[in-house]
């Protein structure tokens, strides 16, 4: 087997809830195997101090705000080979995002995307600790990861979950990007969008799926519960 | 402005039934103590009486965060320290038994948090009127069979607690946390501090406008309120390692947590047992009857959490105030 030297590992916190990272170290196993691998340094209580420090791979959860937040996030970007955005903070904005209610001057927080570019994407409130373990590893063998094309209704119907639309019940189900394995609907909930929308999804058609379901001013707020659905 | 003031803000215009789900991302060590008082506030606004149930499947949801946030403070922050080790990983190497009972305390938690709550952060099936989807029988009967070596585990804890050599910086200030009259409080209850003074739920406001500056929260604050209603394991625990009945340094925090520790394992084993002998049965969620103003409490690790929200008559949120101690 080919050995390879540990790869330095960083994660830093922006605003958020600070869960994403969490998910994996609940996972004390999954957590140490991936130490294997990484050195990891868990910078979230500490990140003021340490930012300036070069890494290959640097995680971020969480979205920048205000302008602080931005220079920080561009500072790690500059010292970091590749970064990965994971969660929905960092994705869309999150749940301390306004979303599209206030005017755009208003608008108290900004997308990760916007501010720095991205190398890889692992979404969803929270991530799903299963996807962010398999990014790293292929980030570590040098292997590209990509993120499912498909809709969470392809992951729904092989869970064998009735279809909540079906019901006349909220879902975004439709247009939101699968790899969660729909836990929520499995579990009675419905998909909520927390990953964001997936590739060539028609909102538009979808609002007009949901109107005679959900009032029109519920739509826009289920669309912008995690920031926004359409930002990629 | 705080996570808390946003979601706050981000929440008026939305319905009802979104603010458990924004206000669990407040904080992920807290995340399902504010979606139980969002719930239970939302309830009261839309005058829904739960059953005893789904009150219970709470409890427990609420029972394995507790479990879950105190051995990662015990184990996580507090022992490396008396250790003198940095990260959990030395512990792993040095210390593997130390190191085994907080994975298989925080193990024992997800576990509890996957089974009613469909994952272990953020809730899926606990919503406003009951929940979503239920565990069967089998699945509890499975789980207690795994509680054996629990009591055990969290007795150990304690047990090194007690022998740690612990300051004693005096603490200023009442403690303030949930009373109820016959029951260790933490889901439910008043809020009292032990100046005498008592807030009813409604009085929320009234509580959260008194100085709060020297106010004591958490697990010391509750074990000085009401450690008199602990279980008879609890408090044979507390009589045989001769540990006094009011605290008040800052250090006997820690004892007072472990403390709480064993007593959440044991009601979560009550509960379990419970549930493995008569498994739930599936119930409808409760839909609004009317929208008004609710209030509700609840204690999290850190102390007590109390949620307000105001709906208008189409149960949207007109305004949403969140006390963080």
């Amino acid at each position: 087997m080919e050995i390879r030297s540990k790869k330095t590992l960083a994660i830093f916190s922006l605003t958020s809830c600070g869960g994403c990272f969490d998910v994996v170290k609940d996972r004390p196993e999954e957590y140490f195997a991936l130490q294997k691998f990484y050195t990891v340094d868990d910078l979230r209580p500490k990140h003021k101090n340490t930012i300036d420090k070069k890494y290959d791979i640097v995680i971020i959860e969480g979205h920048p705000r205000g302008k602080s937040g931005a220079e920080r996030a561009k500072t790690i970007r500059r010292n970091a080979k590749i970064v990965v955005a994971i969660g929905a903070c960092a994705h869309l904005g999150g749940v301390y995002q306004m979303g599209t209610l206030l005017p755009k001057e208003k608008r108290p927080h900004l997308i990760l995307s916007k501010i720095i570019r991205i190398d890889y994407l692992v979404p969803g409130c929270p991530v799903n600790s299963d996807e962010l373990i398999r990014c790293l590893i292929d980030l570590y063998w040098g292997r590209i990861f990509r993120l499912p094309d498909l809709s969470i209704c392809f992951e729904c119907r092989q869970n064998e979950n009735n279809c909540l639309l079906k019901k006349n019940k909220l879902c975004l189900g439709p247009i939101t990007r699968a790899g969660c394995g729909s836990i929520c609907i499995n579990n009675g909930e419905a998909c909520l969008g927390c990953r964001g929308s997936k590739p060539d999804a028609n909102i538009e058609k979808m609002t007009e799926i949901l109107k005679p379901i959900v009032i029109k001013d519920e739509i826009d707020t289920v669309l912008t519960m995690y920031g926004g659905l359409d930002v990629k | 402005m705080s996570n808390s003031t946003l979601i706050e803000k981000k929440l008026i215009g939305r319905p009802y039934w979104q603010a458990p789900i924004l206000t669990a991302r407040i904080n992920v060590k807290n995340n399902i103590a504010h979606s139980l008082a969002a719930v239970k506030a939302i309830e009261s606004a839309c005058n829904i009486q739960v059953s005893t149930q789904t009150k219970k499947l709470r409890q427990l949801l609420l029972i394995a965060e507790f479990i879950k946030n105190h051995t990662k403070k015990l184990y996580h922050e507090i022992l490396p320290d008396f250790l003198d080790l940095e990260t959990v990983s030395e512990i792993a190497k040095l210390h593997p038994e130390i190191y085994h009972n907080a994975i298989n305390l925080i193990d024992f938690s997800n576990q509890i948090l996957t089974l009613i709550g469909g994952r272990t952060l953020y809730s899926i099936a606990n919503v406003t009127g009951g929940f979503k989807s239920y565990p069967t029988k089998s699945e509890f009967k499975q789980l207690a069979v795994q509680t054996d070596n629990l009591i055990v585990t969290a007795r150990q804890t304690l047990n090194l607690c007690v022998s740690l050599k612990l300051q004693s910086e005096k603490l200023n200030g009442d403690f303030a946390a949930l009373h109820a009259n016959n029951d260790y409080a933490y889901y439910d209850g008043e809020i009292w501090t032990d100046a005498g003074k008592l807030f009813t739920q409604d009085d929320f406001q009234k509580f959260a406008q008194s100085n709060l500056d020297k106010t004591v929260f958490g697990p010391i604050a509750r074990y000085n309120l009401s450690q008199s209603h602990f279980d008879t394991t609890t408090k044979n625990l507390i009589d045989e390692l001769k540990i006094k009945k009011q605290f008040q340094s800052i250090s006997d925090n820690i004892i007072a947590t472990a403390i709480e520790l064993n007593f959440f394992v044991g009601s979560s084993i009550k509960i379990i047992d419970g549930f493995s002998n008569l498994g739930p049965v599936r119930e409808h969620i409760i839909p609004p009857r009317s929208f008004s103003i609710g209030t509700a409490a609840i204690e999290s690790a850190g102390g007590t959490i109390i949620h307000h929200c105001e709906l208008d008559k189409d149960g949207i949120i007109t305004k949403y105030e969140i006390f963080i101690p």
